[in-house]
């Protein structure tokens, strides 16, 4: 099971890359949520018994996480002891500034977190059955608020704030 | 810029974009881990604070009884209330250390996002309902022990009165009126504490209440 799983994580890795992104673009624990994400996924593995695909199982998963680090971080003391070179966040930060590109994940990091969840799902091409699914909303409802984010998306990126 | 733009900007992001992958060993290396080293550092912490705040306690606890019951310590109201708050305070640190560890510790990660956020806001409902029913019996028990005592030690209700020695009857009404309302003063400053966790999780039912009334946070 280790080794499919390991596969599986391997042939996945560049969705772990994208909702740390979403959920952690400036936090310099950014590698660390990685890693928790990654743990997780291991222990919630055995549950996973091929009845939907890996990648929409991942992302649930994932998004479950990632949204459950941030809501338990409000109850964790502030963990200032890790050195900040250990994240290198100067060198981190200067790079997705630079990075026209990036524009697009600083849009999103405005967004609430169930926010960031859905749109990230339209974004991977997932369709509406698949999107209400994960999130655990009717249909209609993740069509209209898809397009309720996509208007507040574009109206970030063309004037800079919601 | 249009709606239809957005997923060709995505997609444009993503293009060649490398992110540092893990290799074969660093994955298992990550997945014999518990947790990752932040989160284990910050649950160290916190389990470390209930492992001493749990013996001190039971160390308080103990020489208490040593002193009530094998020595048959006699003391007096004015010197059990001291005693009997510095008790309460210390139970009080140790369970709310602890109630923060069990929330931290569970996680619903199979479910959708929704079922998740309930099965938090459940279970945060039910350690705040909890806790608040513990904290009223302990503390109204307490008052009723103390006013038991004092009107022992007045020798009957007949004789209270607004200026005796032992203890003035007004202060002793501050004392019990203060520990009626340590509860609500607990709720009040948990309240306060875990503000910005009610407002997401009050934000994130917001967003996802399709339909009106499931979730209410």
């Amino acid at each position: 099971m280790e080794k499919e799983f390991i596969e599986l994580i391997k042939n996945h890795q560049g969705i772990l890359h994208k909702i740390c992104n979403i959920y952690f673009l400036r936090d310099p624990y950014k590698e660390d949520y990685y890693q928790e994400i990654l743990i997780r996924l291991w222990k919630s593995y055995p549950s996973f018994k091929n009845q939907s695909a890996f990648s929409t199982w991942l992302y649930r998963v994932a998004l479950n996480t990632a949204i459950d680090i941030i809501r338990k971080q409000y109850l964790l003391p502030k963990h200032t002891e890790l050195s900040k070179t250990e994240y290198n966040i100067a060198e981190y930060k200067n790079n997705i500034e630079s990075e026209n590109k990036d524009k697009i994940y600083l849009a999103i990091n405005q967004l609430s977190d169930i926010e960031k969840a859905i749109i990230i799902l339209y974004l991977e091409d997932f369709n509406y059955n698949e999107i209400a699914e994960i999130i655990g909303i009717s249909e209609n409802y993740a069509g209209v608020k898809i397009n309720r984010i996509k208007t507040q998306l574009i109206k970030i990126l063309n004037h800079g704030q919601k | 810029m249009d709606k239809n733009e957005l997923k060709s900007m995505w997609r444009d992001a993503h293009y060649m974009k490398s992110e540092s992958n893990f290799s074969k060993e660093s994955l298992e290396k990550t997945m014999a881990l518990k947790h990752s080293k932040v989160i284990s550092k910050s649950l160290l912490d916190i389990k470390l604070k209930v492992l001493l705040y749990t013996l001190i306690f039971l160390i308080y606890v103990g020489l208490m009884i040593y002193a009530f019951v094998y020595l048959s310590l006699n003391l007096s109201v004015n010197s059990l209330v001291p005693l009997a708050l510095v008790g309460v305070f210390l139970l009080i640190t140790a369970s709310s250390e602890f109630v923060r560890l069990f929330v931290l510790t569970k996680t619903a990660d199979n479910l959708s996002l929704k079922d998740s956020l309930l099965v938090f806001c459940e279970k945060l409902k039910r350690i705040k309902t909890t806790d608040f029913i513990i904290y009223i019996v302990f503390f109204y028990l307490l008052a009723i022990l103390i006013i038991f005592n004092y009107l022992a030690e007045i020798r009957g209700i007949k004789n209270l009165s607004w200026g005796n020695e032992i203890v003035p009857l007004p202060l002793l009404v501050i004392l019990i009126l203060m520990l009626l309302s340590v509860p609500w003063f607990i709720k009040y400053q948990n309240n306060r504490r875990y503000k910005k966790l009610f407002l997401n999780l009050k934000e994130s039912a917001h967003q996802l209440n399709d339909q009106p009334g499931t979730i209410g946070y």
